[in-house]
């Protein structure tokens, strides 16, 4: 179920606690997301995905399951709350490819790759996925080639700049857990 | 500071080069076809409008209405289009300024509209394009 926690394990953590840190963690991403839609945005699309750090710690002190939940609730109400009902698509899509590749990397390949690099990967494939459903729903595949380039360099910094924000995060937490 | 890179790191960065370079590509592979450029105004999947586009044309004013009062002010001019004012929330399709070339597109998603400059290829030119 919901709570077979890694940190669990780790920080010998009741059940109750670990939900309660989890839904911590949601209402922070949550936060971030409503937050990071009030800064200006150069381009239709360009954003800092600063609640990727929430779904990175999720990731590393929780698991792959956790993290899908955070992402999946984190975007069904970002949207409702500061976008509208279809950035729901967008949203759900983007962040759950992203929360798939990002996990995938991190238990399997962790050794070779860095959370920034982790988080980098999940930009790309947050605009990948987006883009995509936006390619789908307005049935033109030019949507998806022309604001790619953009978006992809975008994502390198961005993601970058998550990743060591995520990986500072990740660091103290492990020394002392308090959230 | 140290900043705590791996080898891996330069695999998703060189996935970003890769990426790029296939959008760019596939692009260029929509935009080739033809010299002959059109702007279409799709409005949610529906091709409603269709206009060739040619450098020195004389200026096009189109409203497109999406229903329930909003709206889309698109101008076609001189070999370039632009969404000139919407009512749309967000006015990412304002901001979008001009397109010209082929394969860009203007999208406004509040009110499902795109408006993207196709080449003519392989379309029998006599053919009104709203027909398709």
């Amino acid at each position: 179920m919901l709570m077979t926690l890694r940190i669990r394990e780790i920080y010998g953590m009741s059940r109750i606690r670990g939900m309660v840190m989890l839904g911590l963690i949601i209402s922070q991403a949550l936060v971030l997301h409503i937050l990071e839609g009030f800064l200006p945005v150069l381009a239709p699309g360009m954003k800092l995905g600063l609640a990727n750090i929430m779904t990175l710690v999720t990731l590393v002190f929780f698991g792959f399951k956790e993290a899908l939940i955070v992402v999946g609730i984190r975007a069904i109400l970002g949207s409702l709350l500061a976008g509208g009902v279809t950035a729901i698509f967008y949203s759900l899509a983007g962040g759950i490819l992203s929360c798939l590749v990002m996990g995938g990397l991190y238990y399997k390949c962790r050794q070779y790759f860095s959370i920034m690099g982790i988080s980098t990967a999940g930009a790309i494939f947050h605009n990948i996925g987006q883009l995509s459903v936006a390619s789908w729903m307005f049935g033109s595949i030019g949507i998806l080639f022309s604001y790619l380039p953009l978006l992809t360099v975008t994502a390198l910094g961005t993601g970058f700049f998550v990743g060591l924000a995520s990986n500072y995060i990740i660091k103290y937490l492990q020394h002392r857990w308090f959230l | 500071m140290r900043i705590p890179l791996k080898i891996g790191d330069a695999f998703v960065y060189g996935f970003a080069v890769v990426l790029v370079i296939i959008s760019f590509a596939g692009m260029y592979l929509m935009g080739a076809k033809s010299d002959r450029r059109h702007v279409v105004i799709e409005m949610d999947k529906r091709e409603i409008y269709s206009i060739e586009i040619h450098e020195g044309m004389e200026p096009v004013e189109l409203r497109v209405d999406a229903g329930d009062g909003r709206y889309n002010e698109v101008v076609v001019m001189n070999g370039e289009v632009r969404i000139e004012e919407a009512n749309c929330p967000d006015q990412l399709c304002v901001k979008s300024g001009a397109i010209r070339s082929s394969g860009q597109t203007i999208v406004c998603l509040p009110h499902k509209l795109v408006v993207r400059i196709t080449g003519a290829g392989g379309e029998p030119s006599d053919v009104d394009d709203i027909a398709h």
